[in-house]
Protein backbone atom coordinates (compact mmCIF):
# COMPACT_ATOMS: atom_id res chain seq x y z
CA UNK A 1 0.00 0.00 0.00
CA UNK A 2 1.17 3.54 -0.93
CA UNK A 3 1.57 6.31 1.67
CA UNK A 4 -1.45 7.80 0.31
CA UNK A 5 -3.37 5.00 0.80
CA UNK A 6 -2.54 5.01 4.27
CA UNK A 7 -3.00 9.00 4.62
CA UNK A 8 -6.82 7.30 3.47
CA UNK A 9 -7.10 5.32 6.48
CA UNK A 10 -6.06 7.86 8.99
CA UNK A 11 -9.60 9.55 9.90
CA UNK A 12 -11.16 5.70 10.17
CA UNK A 13 -8.27 5.03 12.21
CA UNK A 14 -9.17 7.56 14.33
CA UNK A 15 -12.78 6.87 14.02
CA UNK A 16 -12.20 3.49 15.13
CA UNK A 17 -13.85 2.03 11.95
CA UNK A 18 -10.70 -0.76 10.70
CA UNK A 19 -10.30 -3.81 11.51
CA UNK A 20 -7.96 -4.90 13.31
CA UNK A 21 -5.60 -6.37 10.51
CA UNK A 22 -5.80 -2.42 9.62
CA UNK A 23 -5.14 -1.11 12.32
CA UNK A 24 -1.68 -3.10 12.62
CA UNK A 25 -0.91 -2.14 9.19
CA UNK A 26 -1.30 1.79 9.71
CA UNK A 27 0.32 1.56 12.73
CA UNK A 28 3.43 -0.06 11.71
CA UNK A 29 3.28 2.38 8.59
CA UNK A 30 2.64 5.58 11.30
CA UNK A 31 6.16 4.47 12.89
CA UNK A 32 8.10 4.66 9.48
CA UNK A 33 6.34 7.77 7.91
CA UNK A 34 6.77 11.25 9.51
CA UNK A 35 3.95 13.07 7.11
CA UNK A 36 1.51 10.54 8.00
CA UNK A 37 2.18 10.46 12.01
CA UNK A 38 2.04 14.73 11.47
CA UNK A 39 -1.73 14.09 9.70
CA UNK A 40 -2.81 11.91 12.97
CA UNK A 41 -1.54 14.63 14.86
CA UNK A 42 -3.68 17.48 13.29
CA UNK A 43 -6.39 15.27 13.19
CA UNK A 44 -6.58 13.90 16.55
CA UNK A 45 -5.94 17.76 17.53
CA UNK A 46 -9.10 18.88 15.14
CA UNK A 47 -11.18 15.73 16.65
CA UNK A 48 -10.09 17.06 20.30
CA UNK A 49 -12.70 20.71 19.07
CA UNK A 50 -15.63 17.95 19.46
CA UNK A 51 -14.96 17.15 22.90
CA UNK A 52 -14.24 20.86 24.08
CA UNK A 53 -16.86 22.87 25.60
CA UNK A 54 -16.16 26.04 23.56
CA UNK A 55 -18.86 28.13 25.47
CA UNK A 56 -19.05 28.57 29.30
CA UNK A 57 -21.52 26.77 32.03
CA UNK A 58 -24.72 28.42 32.14
CA UNK A 59 -25.48 29.68 35.96
CA UNK A 60 -26.22 27.06 38.56
CA UNK A 61 -29.87 28.29 39.11
CA UNK A 62 -30.50 28.01 35.49
CA UNK A 63 -30.25 23.89 35.82
CA UNK A 64 -33.20 24.63 38.56
CA UNK A 65 -34.94 26.70 36.49
CA UNK A 66 -35.14 24.10 33.51
CA UNK A 67 -35.91 21.62 35.88
CA UNK A 68 -38.80 23.70 36.82
CA UNK A 69 -39.73 24.33 33.44
CA UNK A 70 -39.95 20.86 32.02
CA UNK A 71 -41.91 19.45 34.75
CA UNK A 72 -44.38 22.68 34.61
CA UNK A 73 -45.19 21.85 30.87
CA UNK A 74 -45.11 17.88 30.73
CA UNK A 75 -48.75 16.50 30.63
CA UNK A 76 -50.44 15.43 33.48
CA UNK A 77 -49.82 12.30 35.59
CA UNK A 78 -51.72 9.12 33.61
CA UNK A 79 -54.23 8.59 36.62
CA UNK A 80 -55.91 6.08 34.18
CA UNK A 81 -53.59 3.74 34.00
CA UNK A 82 -52.49 3.20 37.34
CA UNK A 83 -56.48 2.94 38.48
CA UNK A 84 -57.08 0.22 35.41
CA UNK A 85 -53.85 -1.25 36.67
CA UNK A 86 -54.97 -2.01 40.03
CA UNK A 87 -58.08 -3.05 38.66
CA UNK A 88 -55.93 -5.28 36.85
CA UNK A 89 -53.48 -5.95 39.87
CA UNK A 90 -56.80 -7.21 41.95
CA UNK A 91 -58.20 -9.36 39.46
CA UNK A 92 -54.52 -11.38 39.02
CA UNK A 93 -54.82 -11.61 43.23
CA UNK A 94 -58.35 -13.03 42.56
CA UNK A 95 -57.44 -15.59 39.75
CA UNK A 96 -54.02 -16.53 41.56
CA UNK A 97 -55.06 -16.84 45.28
CA UNK A 98 -58.68 -16.69 45.55
CA UNK A 99 -61.52 -19.45 45.90
CA UNK A 100 -62.45 -21.26 43.13
CA UNK A 101 -65.49 -19.75 42.66
CA UNK A 102 -63.92 -16.15 42.90
CA UNK A 103 -61.40 -17.25 40.37
CA UNK A 104 -64.31 -17.83 37.90
CA UNK A 105 -65.83 -15.00 38.53
CA UNK A 106 -62.37 -13.14 37.96
CA UNK A 107 -61.83 -15.07 34.51
CA UNK A 108 -65.26 -13.91 33.17
CA UNK A 109 -64.90 -10.17 34.13
CA UNK A 110 -61.08 -10.20 32.96
CA UNK A 111 -62.97 -11.47 29.60
CA UNK A 112 -65.61 -9.11 29.83
CA UNK A 113 -63.72 -6.36 30.40
CA UNK A 114 -60.65 -7.09 27.68
CA UNK A 115 -63.55 -7.31 25.37
CA UNK A 116 -65.44 -4.01 26.31
CA UNK A 117 -61.50 -2.31 26.06
CA UNK A 118 -60.93 -3.95 22.23
CA UNK A 119 -64.46 -2.33 21.46
CA UNK A 120 -63.83 0.96 23.25
CA UNK A 121 -60.46 1.33 21.37
CA UNK A 122 -61.77 0.85 18.25
CA UNK A 123 -64.50 3.16 18.45
CA UNK A 124 -62.12 5.67 19.88
CA UNK A 125 -59.91 5.33 17.25
CA UNK A 126 -62.47 5.93 14.71
CA UNK A 127 -64.31 9.06 16.89
CA UNK A 128 -60.53 10.80 16.63
CA UNK A 129 -60.59 10.66 13.16
CA UNK A 130 -61.81 13.72 11.27
CA UNK A 131 -65.01 12.80 9.02
CA UNK A 132 -62.25 13.44 5.54
CA UNK A 133 -59.91 10.85 6.91
CA UNK A 134 -63.26 8.35 7.27
CA UNK A 135 -63.98 8.95 4.13
CA UNK A 136 -60.85 8.34 2.92
CA UNK A 137 -60.38 5.94 4.76
CA UNK A 138 -63.64 4.29 3.71
CA UNK A 139 -62.79 5.56 0.00
CA UNK A 140 -59.85 3.48 0.29
CA UNK A 141 -60.93 0.56 1.86
CA UNK A 142 -63.63 0.54 -1.43
CA UNK A 143 -60.95 0.94 -3.76
CA UNK A 144 -59.11 -1.94 -2.28
CA UNK A 145 -62.29 -3.98 -2.20
CA UNK A 146 -63.08 -3.24 -5.64
CA UNK A 147 -59.77 -3.87 -6.82
CA UNK A 148 -59.73 -7.27 -4.92
CA UNK A 149 -63.29 -8.11 -6.43
CA UNK A 150 -62.04 -7.42 -9.85
CA UNK A 151 -58.83 -9.27 -9.54
CA UNK A 152 -60.96 -12.05 -8.57
CA UNK A 153 -63.63 -11.34 -11.01
CA UNK A 154 -60.29 -11.32 -13.34
CA UNK A 155 -59.39 -15.06 -11.82
CA UNK A 156 -62.85 -16.30 -12.20
CA UNK A 157 -63.62 -14.91 -15.74
CA UNK A 158 -60.26 -16.56 -16.79
CA UNK A 159 -61.00 -19.90 -15.71
CA UNK A 160 -64.24 -19.71 -16.99
CA UNK A 161 -62.68 -18.51 -19.77
CA UNK A 162 -60.34 -21.55 -20.03
CA UNK A 163 -63.24 -24.10 -18.80
CA UNK A 164 -65.47 -22.65 -22.00
CA UNK A 165 -62.48 -23.00 -24.37
CA UNK A 166 -62.58 -26.90 -23.08
CA UNK A 167 -65.85 -27.18 -23.54
CA UNK A 168 -66.03 -25.38 -27.10
CA UNK A 169 -63.09 -27.97 -28.47
CA UNK A 170 -65.28 -30.70 -26.66
CA UNK A 171 -68.41 -30.12 -27.61
CA UNK A 172 -67.81 -27.08 -30.61
CA UNK A 173 -69.90 -24.78 -29.54
CA UNK A 174 -69.41 -21.31 -28.37
CA UNK A 175 -70.51 -20.81 -25.30
CA UNK A 176 -72.07 -16.98 -23.85
CA UNK A 177 -69.34 -14.46 -23.12
CA UNK A 178 -68.70 -13.54 -19.15
CA UNK A 179 -69.69 -10.41 -18.37
CA UNK A 180 -67.38 -7.80 -17.43
CA UNK A 181 -67.33 -5.92 -14.38
CA UNK A 182 -66.30 -2.03 -14.74
CA UNK A 183 -64.92 -0.41 -11.38
CA UNK A 184 -66.34 3.00 -11.58
CA UNK A 185 -64.67 5.26 -9.69
CA UNK A 186 -67.89 7.38 -9.52
CA UNK A 187 -69.26 4.74 -6.34
CA UNK A 188 -66.34 5.96 -4.39
CA UNK A 189 -66.79 8.35 -2.33
CA UNK A 190 -66.11 11.74 -4.17
CA UNK A 191 -70.04 11.79 -4.65
CA UNK A 192 -70.37 11.90 -0.99
CA UNK A 193 -71.59 14.79 0.46
CA UNK A 194 -69.88 14.09 3.47
CA UNK A 195 -66.82 13.94 1.52
CA UNK A 196 -64.32 16.66 2.30
CA UNK A 197 -61.58 16.65 0.12
CA UNK A 198 -62.32 20.31 -1.42
CA UNK A 199 -61.80 21.58 1.71
CA UNK A 200 -58.44 19.63 1.69
CA UNK A 201 -56.01 22.25 0.40
CA UNK A 202 -53.84 19.19 -1.65
CA UNK A 203 -53.45 17.76 -4.64
CA UNK A 204 -55.96 14.95 -3.41
CA UNK A 205 -54.39 12.15 -5.92
CA UNK A 206 -51.65 9.37 -4.86
CA UNK A 207 -50.30 7.01 -6.55
CA UNK A 208 -48.00 3.72 -4.83
CA UNK A 209 -45.24 4.45 -7.30
CA UNK A 210 -45.25 8.31 -7.47
CA UNK A 211 -45.31 9.90 -4.18
CA UNK A 212 -46.55 13.23 -4.46
CA UNK A 213 -46.56 15.88 -2.36
CA UNK A 214 -48.60 15.79 0.66
CA UNK A 215 -50.87 18.14 1.92
CA UNK A 216 -48.69 19.80 4.51
CA UNK A 217 -45.81 19.90 1.77
CA UNK A 218 -48.18 21.87 -0.95
CA UNK A 219 -49.56 23.85 1.51
CA UNK A 220 -46.19 25.24 2.29
CA UNK A 221 -44.81 25.19 -0.88
CA UNK A 222 -48.07 27.48 -1.62
CA UNK A 223 -46.53 29.97 0.82
CA UNK A 224 -50.07 30.14 2.54
CA UNK A 225 -49.99 31.91 5.98
CA UNK A 226 -47.09 29.75 7.80
CA UNK A 227 -44.57 31.56 9.70
CA UNK A 228 -41.95 28.46 8.29
CA UNK A 229 -39.77 30.45 5.12
CA UNK A 230 -38.69 27.67 2.86
CA UNK A 231 -34.71 26.47 3.76
CA UNK A 232 -32.57 29.11 2.27
CA UNK A 233 -30.33 27.67 -0.20
CA UNK A 234 -27.35 28.24 2.16
CA UNK A 235 -29.16 26.11 4.71
CA UNK A 236 -29.38 23.13 2.08
CA UNK A 237 -26.55 20.83 1.23
CA UNK A 238 -24.73 22.24 -1.38
CA UNK A 239 -24.44 20.10 -4.48
CA UNK A 240 -21.17 19.49 -5.92
CA UNK A 241 -21.12 20.54 -9.58
CA UNK A 242 -18.09 18.25 -10.20
CA UNK A 243 -19.90 15.50 -10.32
CA UNK A 244 -22.27 16.83 -12.84
CA UNK A 245 -21.90 15.09 -15.63
CA UNK A 246 -23.56 16.43 -18.88
CA UNK A 247 -25.78 13.57 -20.98
CA UNK A 248 -27.78 14.34 -24.05
CA UNK A 249 -29.19 10.79 -24.36
CA UNK A 250 -33.10 10.93 -24.03
CA UNK A 251 -34.76 9.42 -21.06
CA UNK A 252 -34.78 6.18 -21.53
CA UNK A 253 -38.76 4.82 -21.87
CA UNK A 254 -39.29 2.47 -18.88
CA UNK A 255 -42.95 0.31 -19.12
CA UNK A 256 -44.92 0.01 -15.36
CA UNK A 257 -45.69 -3.08 -14.68
CA UNK A 258 -48.94 -4.21 -15.40
CA UNK A 259 -50.54 -4.22 -11.56
CA UNK A 260 -49.11 -0.70 -11.11
CA UNK A 261 -50.28 1.12 -14.22
CA UNK A 262 -54.09 -0.67 -13.19
CA UNK A 263 -53.87 0.85 -10.36
CA UNK A 264 -52.56 4.39 -11.53
CA UNK A 265 -55.62 4.55 -13.87
CA UNK A 266 -57.85 3.87 -11.32
CA UNK A 267 -56.42 7.04 -9.31
CA UNK A 268 -56.92 8.74 -12.75
CA UNK A 269 -60.03 8.32 -12.72
CA UNK A 270 -60.95 9.21 -9.15
CA UNK A 271 -58.77 12.31 -9.90
CA UNK A 272 -60.61 13.02 -12.88
CA UNK A 273 -63.84 13.24 -10.42
CA UNK A 274 -62.06 15.50 -8.11
CA UNK A 275 -60.76 18.11 -10.73
CA UNK A 276 -64.36 18.58 -12.26
CA UNK A 277 -65.25 19.48 -8.45
CA UNK A 278 -62.85 21.88 -8.14
CA UNK A 279 -63.31 23.34 -11.88
CA UNK A 280 -67.12 23.41 -10.49
CA UNK A 281 -66.09 25.09 -7.22
CA UNK A 282 -63.51 27.56 -8.71
CA UNK A 283 -60.99 26.69 -6.69
CA UNK A 284 -57.52 27.82 -7.42
CA UNK A 285 -56.62 27.79 -11.44
CA UNK A 286 -52.84 27.02 -10.68
CA UNK A 287 -53.94 23.98 -8.67
CA UNK A 288 -56.56 22.85 -11.31
CA UNK A 289 -53.54 22.61 -13.51
CA UNK A 290 -51.18 20.97 -11.43
CA UNK A 291 -53.55 18.36 -10.75
CA UNK A 292 -54.71 18.26 -14.33
CA UNK A 293 -51.40 17.61 -15.18
CA UNK A 294 -50.65 14.47 -12.36
CA UNK A 295 -53.86 13.24 -13.80
CA UNK A 296 -52.10 13.00 -17.13
CA UNK A 297 -48.86 11.71 -15.93
CA UNK A 298 -50.61 9.02 -13.76
CA UNK A 299 -52.63 7.48 -16.81
CA UNK A 300 -49.22 7.69 -18.99
CA UNK A 301 -47.00 4.11 -18.77
CA UNK A 302 -43.77 5.47 -20.29
CA UNK A 303 -41.30 7.47 -18.36
CA UNK A 304 -40.36 9.49 -21.55
CA UNK A 305 -44.48 10.66 -22.12
CA UNK A 306 -44.69 11.49 -18.51
CA UNK A 307 -41.71 13.89 -18.59
CA UNK A 308 -42.97 15.65 -21.43
CA UNK A 309 -46.36 15.82 -19.82
CA UNK A 310 -44.44 18.08 -16.94
CA UNK A 311 -42.18 19.99 -19.42
CA UNK A 312 -45.32 21.34 -21.35
CA UNK A 313 -46.87 22.40 -17.57
CA UNK A 314 -44.27 23.66 -16.31
CA UNK A 315 -43.85 26.38 -19.60
CA UNK A 316 -47.48 27.11 -18.93
CA UNK A 317 -47.49 27.87 -15.38
CA UNK A 318 -46.55 31.30 -14.06
CA UNK A 319 -46.85 30.32 -10.19
CA UNK A 320 -43.53 29.52 -9.04
CA UNK A 321 -44.54 27.40 -6.07
CA UNK A 322 -46.25 24.99 -8.39
CA UNK A 323 -43.50 25.11 -10.75
CA UNK A 324 -41.37 23.91 -7.54
CA UNK A 325 -43.97 20.95 -7.14
CA UNK A 326 -43.63 19.70 -10.94
CA UNK A 327 -40.17 20.06 -10.76
CA UNK A 328 -40.29 17.54 -7.84
CA UNK A 329 -42.30 15.45 -9.55
CA UNK A 330 -40.29 14.95 -12.59
CA UNK A 331 -36.95 14.46 -10.34
CA UNK A 332 -39.13 11.40 -8.98
CA UNK A 333 -39.73 10.21 -12.13
CA UNK A 334 -35.92 9.88 -12.58
CA UNK A 335 -35.44 9.11 -9.19
CA UNK A 336 -37.83 6.02 -9.76
CA UNK A 337 -36.20 4.97 -13.11
CA UNK A 338 -32.95 5.20 -11.63
CA UNK A 339 -33.77 2.67 -8.92
CA UNK A 340 -35.66 0.57 -10.86
CA UNK A 341 -33.21 -0.24 -13.19
CA UNK A 342 -29.95 0.41 -10.92
CA UNK A 343 -28.08 1.36 -14.65
CA UNK A 344 -25.39 3.64 -14.14
CA UNK A 345 -26.39 5.79 -16.99
CA UNK A 346 -29.96 6.20 -15.10
CA UNK A 347 -28.45 7.02 -12.07
CA UNK A 348 -25.86 9.86 -13.82
CA UNK A 349 -29.01 11.25 -15.72
CA UNK A 350 -31.33 11.50 -11.96
CA UNK A 351 -28.04 13.14 -10.44
CA UNK A 352 -27.95 15.47 -13.84
CA UNK A 353 -31.46 16.33 -13.25
CA UNK A 354 -31.18 17.42 -9.38
CA UNK A 355 -27.95 19.47 -10.02
CA UNK A 356 -29.73 21.30 -12.70
CA UNK A 357 -32.69 22.10 -10.97
CA UNK A 358 -31.28 22.80 -7.40
CA UNK A 359 -32.45 25.99 -6.50
CA UNK A 360 -36.18 24.63 -8.08
CA UNK A 361 -35.77 21.66 -6.23
CA UNK A 362 -34.43 22.45 -2.39
CA UNK A 363 -36.46 25.98 -2.27
CA UNK A 364 -39.53 23.89 -2.68
CA UNK A 365 -41.55 21.93 -0.03
CA UNK A 366 -39.05 18.59 -0.42
CA UNK A 367 -36.19 19.72 0.90
CA UNK A 368 -35.42 17.23 3.27
CA UNK A 369 -36.79 14.45 0.61
CA UNK A 370 -34.52 15.77 -2.52
CA UNK A 371 -31.02 15.36 -0.01
CA UNK A 372 -32.27 11.90 0.92
CA UNK A 373 -32.95 10.95 -2.74
CA UNK A 374 -29.63 12.30 -4.04
CA UNK A 375 -27.25 10.77 -0.89
CA UNK A 376 -29.37 7.34 -2.22
CA UNK A 377 -28.40 7.84 -5.61
CA UNK A 378 -24.46 8.73 -5.10
CA UNK A 379 -24.24 5.94 -2.93
CA UNK A 380 -25.65 3.63 -5.61
CA UNK A 381 -23.43 5.06 -8.10
CA UNK A 382 -20.60 4.77 -5.79
CA UNK A 383 -20.95 1.30 -5.00
CA UNK A 384 -21.45 0.88 -8.75
CA UNK A 385 -18.61 1.87 -9.69
CA UNK A 386 -16.45 0.00 -7.19
CA UNK A 387 -17.99 -2.48 -8.52
CA UNK A 388 -16.79 -2.15 -12.50
CA UNK A 389 -13.33 -1.68 -10.80
CA UNK B 1 -16.08 -2.67 36.13
CA UNK B 2 -17.50 -0.25 33.71
CA UNK B 3 -20.29 -2.98 32.72
CA UNK B 4 -20.98 -3.14 36.64
CA UNK B 5 -22.17 0.55 36.60
CA UNK B 6 -23.35 0.27 33.61
CA UNK B 7 -25.54 -1.83 34.59
CA UNK B 8 -26.13 -0.08 37.56
CA UNK B 9 -27.49 3.30 35.78
CA UNK B 10 -29.67 1.13 33.37
CA UNK B 11 -31.37 -0.81 36.40
CA UNK B 12 -31.96 2.94 37.99
CA UNK B 13 -33.43 4.55 34.86
CA UNK B 14 -35.47 1.54 34.25
CA UNK B 15 -37.02 1.74 37.38
CA UNK B 16 -37.95 5.47 37.65
CA UNK B 17 -38.75 4.69 33.67
CA UNK B 18 -41.24 2.48 35.49
CA UNK B 19 -42.83 4.73 37.95
CA UNK B 20 -42.89 7.65 35.89
CA UNK B 21 -45.37 5.40 33.42
CA UNK B 22 -47.73 5.21 36.42
CA UNK B 23 -47.64 8.45 36.76
CA UNK B 24 -45.04 8.79 39.47
CA UNK B 25 -43.77 12.50 38.25
CA UNK B 26 -41.40 12.86 41.18
CA UNK B 27 -39.23 9.88 39.41
CA UNK B 28 -39.41 11.68 35.97
CA UNK B 29 -37.57 14.57 37.74
CA UNK B 30 -34.94 12.22 38.83
CA UNK B 31 -34.55 11.67 35.22
CA UNK B 32 -34.35 15.22 34.10
CA UNK B 33 -32.05 16.40 36.70
CA UNK B 34 -29.85 13.16 35.80
CA UNK B 35 -30.04 13.81 32.12
CA UNK B 36 -30.43 17.42 31.55
CA UNK B 37 -26.76 18.61 31.48
CA UNK B 38 -25.60 15.94 29.29
CA UNK B 39 -28.39 16.58 26.69
CA UNK B 40 -27.78 20.23 27.12
CA UNK B 41 -24.58 20.05 25.90
CA UNK B 42 -24.74 17.68 23.28
CA UNK B 43 -27.36 19.71 21.74
CA UNK B 44 -25.50 23.23 22.19
CA UNK B 45 -22.41 22.16 20.89
CA UNK B 46 -24.49 21.45 17.63
CA UNK B 47 -26.68 24.42 17.95
CA UNK B 48 -24.39 26.81 19.71
CA UNK B 49 -26.89 29.35 20.89
CA UNK B 50 -28.50 28.70 24.39
CA UNK B 51 -31.83 30.15 24.09
CA UNK B 52 -32.50 27.34 20.98
CA UNK B 53 -30.59 24.95 23.16
CA UNK B 54 -33.22 25.72 26.28
CA UNK B 55 -36.13 25.65 23.98
CA UNK B 56 -34.73 22.35 22.38
CA UNK B 57 -33.75 20.71 25.69
CA UNK B 58 -37.44 21.23 27.52
CA UNK B 59 -38.85 20.20 23.98
CA UNK B 60 -36.98 16.61 24.18
CA UNK B 61 -38.10 15.87 27.92
CA UNK B 62 -41.89 16.87 27.31
CA UNK B 63 -41.53 14.05 24.40
CA UNK B 64 -39.61 11.91 26.31
CA UNK B 65 -42.02 12.03 29.01
CA UNK B 66 -44.95 11.26 26.33
CA UNK B 67 -43.61 8.96 24.92
CA UNK B 68 -42.09 6.44 27.64
CA UNK B 69 -45.11 4.06 27.14
CA UNK B 70 -42.75 3.39 23.49
CA UNK B 71 -39.45 3.30 25.48
CA UNK B 72 -38.14 -0.53 24.63
CA UNK B 73 -37.05 -1.42 28.52
CA UNK B 74 -34.23 -3.92 26.47
CA UNK B 75 -32.48 -1.04 25.92
CA UNK B 76 -30.82 1.39 27.70
CA UNK B 77 -32.53 5.09 28.37
CA UNK B 78 -29.80 7.50 27.61
CA UNK B 79 -29.51 6.47 24.22
CA UNK B 80 -32.98 6.51 23.47
CA UNK B 81 -33.22 10.08 24.81
CA UNK B 82 -30.13 11.04 23.44
CA UNK B 83 -32.35 10.31 20.06
CA UNK B 84 -34.57 11.62 21.21
CA UNK B 85 -32.57 15.06 21.45
CA UNK B 86 -31.44 14.88 18.18
CA UNK B 87 -34.59 14.78 16.45
CA UNK B 88 -35.99 17.46 18.07
CA UNK B 89 -32.79 19.72 16.99
CA UNK B 90 -33.21 18.21 13.41
CA UNK B 91 -36.54 19.34 13.33
CA UNK B 92 -36.24 22.61 15.30
CA UNK B 93 -33.44 23.46 12.49
CA UNK B 94 -35.54 22.27 9.98
CA UNK B 95 -38.77 24.57 10.77
CA UNK B 96 -36.80 27.58 12.29
CA UNK B 97 -37.24 30.39 10.17
CA UNK B 98 -37.85 33.20 12.88
CA UNK B 99 -36.31 36.12 13.21
CA UNK B 100 -33.17 36.23 15.18
CA UNK B 101 -34.60 37.15 18.70
CA UNK B 102 -32.14 39.54 20.68
CA UNK B 103 -31.15 37.11 23.68
CA UNK B 104 -29.95 38.75 26.83
CA UNK B 105 -27.82 35.76 27.35
CA UNK B 106 -24.15 36.80 26.00
CA UNK B 107 -22.28 34.15 24.94
CA UNK B 108 -19.44 36.48 26.11
CA UNK B 109 -21.13 36.78 29.79
CA UNK B 110 -20.41 32.13 29.32
CA UNK B 111 -16.85 33.27 28.66
CA UNK B 112 -16.28 36.11 31.06
CA UNK B 113 -17.66 34.20 34.02
CA UNK B 114 -15.07 31.25 33.52
CA UNK B 115 -12.53 33.61 33.67
CA UNK B 116 -13.57 34.77 36.87
CA UNK B 117 -14.29 32.04 38.34
CA UNK B 118 -10.21 30.96 38.57
CA UNK B 119 -7.06 31.42 40.34
CA UNK B 120 -4.89 32.13 37.29
CA UNK B 121 -6.77 35.29 35.23
CA UNK B 122 -3.73 34.92 32.42
CA UNK B 123 -4.28 31.92 31.71
CA UNK B 124 -7.84 31.17 31.56
CA UNK B 125 -7.63 34.55 29.49
CA UNK B 126 -5.65 32.80 26.68
CA UNK B 127 -8.08 29.80 27.01
CA UNK B 128 -10.73 31.99 27.13
CA UNK B 129 -9.77 33.59 23.84
CA UNK B 130 -8.99 29.77 22.18
CA UNK B 131 -12.29 29.03 22.90
CA UNK B 132 -13.73 31.76 21.31
CA UNK B 133 -11.65 31.31 17.83
CA UNK B 134 -12.90 27.34 18.43
CA UNK B 135 -16.52 28.80 19.38
CA UNK B 136 -15.92 30.88 15.99
CA UNK B 137 -15.19 27.84 13.75
CA UNK B 138 -17.87 25.67 14.63
CA UNK B 139 -20.18 28.57 13.75
CA UNK B 140 -18.63 28.69 10.18
CA UNK B 141 -19.58 25.33 9.67
CA UNK B 142 -22.44 24.16 7.69
CA UNK B 143 -24.69 22.83 10.12
CA UNK B 144 -25.26 19.11 8.18
CA UNK B 145 -21.05 19.02 8.86
CA UNK B 146 -21.30 20.33 12.54
CA UNK B 147 -23.70 17.63 13.75
CA UNK B 148 -22.11 14.58 12.17
CA UNK B 149 -18.87 16.30 13.66
CA UNK B 150 -20.37 16.51 16.83
CA UNK B 151 -21.88 13.27 16.87
CA UNK B 152 -18.86 11.62 16.12
CA UNK B 153 -16.13 13.53 18.77
CA UNK B 154 -18.71 14.54 21.57
CA UNK B 155 -21.06 11.80 21.74
CA UNK B 156 -18.81 9.25 20.40
CA UNK B 157 -21.32 7.61 18.02
CA UNK B 158 -19.91 4.88 15.34
CA UNK B 159 -20.85 5.54 11.39
CA UNK B 160 -23.35 3.02 11.24
CA UNK B 161 -24.82 4.89 14.82
CA UNK B 162 -25.02 8.28 12.78
CA UNK B 163 -26.40 6.88 9.52
CA UNK B 164 -29.14 5.82 11.31
CA UNK B 165 -29.63 8.95 13.51
CA UNK B 166 -29.62 11.19 11.01
CA UNK B 167 -30.97 8.80 8.06
CA UNK B 168 -28.48 9.39 6.07
CA UNK B 169 -25.98 6.85 3.98
CA UNK B 170 -22.75 6.51 6.41
CA UNK B 171 -20.89 7.35 2.23
CA UNK B 172 -22.15 10.50 3.28
CA UNK B 173 -21.57 10.51 6.53
CA UNK B 174 -17.71 10.06 5.72
CA UNK B 175 -18.08 12.48 3.43
CA UNK B 176 -19.39 15.78 5.31
CA UNK B 177 -17.05 14.26 8.71
CA UNK B 178 -13.90 14.83 6.25
CA UNK B 179 -14.79 18.07 4.95
CA UNK B 180 -16.10 19.01 8.63
CA UNK B 181 -12.66 18.58 9.78
CA UNK B 182 -10.71 19.75 6.79
CA UNK B 183 -13.14 23.15 7.50
CA UNK B 184 -12.03 23.33 11.07
CA UNK B 185 -8.35 23.09 9.85
CA UNK B 186 -8.62 25.73 7.42
CA UNK B 187 -10.42 28.36 9.71
CA UNK B 188 -8.27 27.37 12.67
CA UNK B 189 -5.19 28.00 11.05
CA UNK B 190 -5.94 31.55 9.70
Amino acid sequence: MSCSDFKNKIELYIDNELSQEERNQLESHLLKCPHCAKELTNLEAINSIGKSKPFGEPEPAYWQQLTQTIMQNIPKPRKKASRLKEVFENLQGILLKGKISYRLAGLVATAVIIFFIIRIGFDDRRKMMLPDEVGVEDAVKQIEKQQFSKESEMKVASKETIAKERQTQQTGKTPSTVKETKISPKSIVINDPKHRALELDQPAIESADIPIVAEGEVRASQGKSTSEAPPSLSEATPLSKKKMRNFSIQPAAANLDQEESEKNQMLAEYSRDLLGAMKKHEVDSSKVRFNEAMMNSLKENQFYEKQKIWETYIKTEANLNYIKAAKYQQALLYYNLAKKTNKKEDIQQALNFYFQNEDLLFSGANPNSVKKQIDELETLLKILEKNEK
Amino acid sequence: MKDQSKNKTDKEDLKWVRKARDGHIKSFEKLVLKYQKRIYFAVRKIILDHDDTNDIVQDTFIKVYSNLDQFNEQFSFYPWLHRIAINTTLNFKAKSSRMRVFSNHSEEDDVKRSIQSTENPLEEVIEAEFKERISEALKKLPFDQRMVFILRTSEDLSYQEISEQLDISIGTVMSRLSRARANLKELLLK
